[in-house]
């Protein structure tokens, strides 16, 4: 293997997509082309991990969503963190069997796709839950005197 | 209260931007890293592609062609994390004289209130040089380790510095051990 063949496979992500499944590219960069394609029912997806980057992007989103609306609501406990984890899963879910249609077998199966970012996405939940919590929610006493 | 917690996600994030932008200076950059992870995430999507279409019942020459594939792969995993090392140790150091920095100015200080009571082994980083029992108050290191996990994470998939995830799964996570390959 060439190095010139490597880095020719490095810059594959910012020129024009060719259909053959082996490119060489790092992460999907979040560009526009990436963002209508996610949006776009039953895209096509030259290789798994635009499809998976779509899933994470996805459940990021989701995650500061929710993680906006329980701390609103104020929900509290551990009933937070269920609602997160079912709502951002079956959201994924649908994305991907639903909308996307994709053949979660080339995944490594659902559960694999479901998994896709969990963590980032529990902590991206966590921050936006605490940080609108503490602000609408968190007791007057509670501030400290410094 | 809730000026504390905006400037804590602040800066979480100015420290991954920062980061992020002195591993881009000292190896992202660089060619050898370049041609490195290019051959990693080839060799790695090869690797992967190959393993489908071989079924079980393939011939030896067959899976000792993959075996020594395998092998070439983890040798390149190794050489890019040992590029990355470098600097690894280099921002490790100066995040933990910033996070130094940052626990003294905050410490005490309750800096979020958690909607949730933290399970016993978390409490103490949740509750960490704070006074008073109550295990809702959150501290500076919680919410910075939190705001941490989630910015660093999208901010290196934002600029695509994430390595990819066949590179990863076929390194198993990207600081295997080296010992890996002593063991076969």
């Amino acid at each position: 293997m060439s190095s010139s063949s490597a880095t020719s496979g490095m810059n594959s992500s910012t020129s024009p997509r060719s259909p053959t499944r082996l490119t060489a590219t790092s992460s999907e960069h979040v560009s526009m082309a990436f963002i209508k394609r996610c949006l776009t029912p039953k895209a096509t997806w030259t290789h798994k991990e635009e499809f998976l980057d779509a899933v994470y992007w996805l459940r990021q989103v989701v995650s500061i969503i929710i993680g906006i609306i329980v701390g609103i609501l104020s929900v509290k406990g551990f009933l937070g963190i269920i609602t997160f984890g079912i709502i951002s899963s079956l959201i994924v879910f649908i994305y991907a069997t639903n909308f996307q249609n994709v053949d979660p077998e080339e995944y490594g199966g659902i559960v694999e796709i479901i998994k896709e970012g969990f963590m980032t996405a529990f902590a991206t939940f966590l921050v936006s839950w605490i940080v609108l919590y503490s602000a609408f929610h968190a007791p007057e006493s509670s501030l400290p005197t410094i | 209260m809730i000026g504390d917690t905006i400037l804590i996600i602040f800066i979480s994030v100015a420290t991954a931007l920062l980061g992020e932008g002195l591993t881009w200076l000292l190896v992202y950059r660089t060619e050898k890293y370049q041609r490195l992870k290019g051959e990693v995430e080839k060799q790695s999507k090869r690797l992967e592609r190959q393993k489908e279409t071989v079924s079980e019942a393939a011939d030896k020459v067959q899976k000792r062609k993959l075996e020594r594939q395998e092998e070439k792969l983890k040798i390149n995993n190794r050489d890019l994390s040992m590029v990355k090392m470098k600097s690894m140790f280099a921002s490790s150091f100066t995040f933990m004289a910033l996070l130094g920095m940052f626990n003294s100015i905050f410490e005490g200080r309750i800096v979020a209130k958690l909607p949730f009571e933290p399970i016993p082994w978390i409490r103490g980083l949740s509750h960490r040089n704070l006074s008073g029992d109550d295990f809702t108050d959150c501290s500076f290191i919680f919410l910075y380790v939190l705001c941490t996990m989630s910015i660093r994470q999208n901010v290196q998939k934002l600029f695509g510095l994430a390595p990819s995830r066949a590179a990863s799964k076929a390194s198993g996570g990207f600081f295997a051990t080296p010992g890996q390959l002593t063991q076969r």
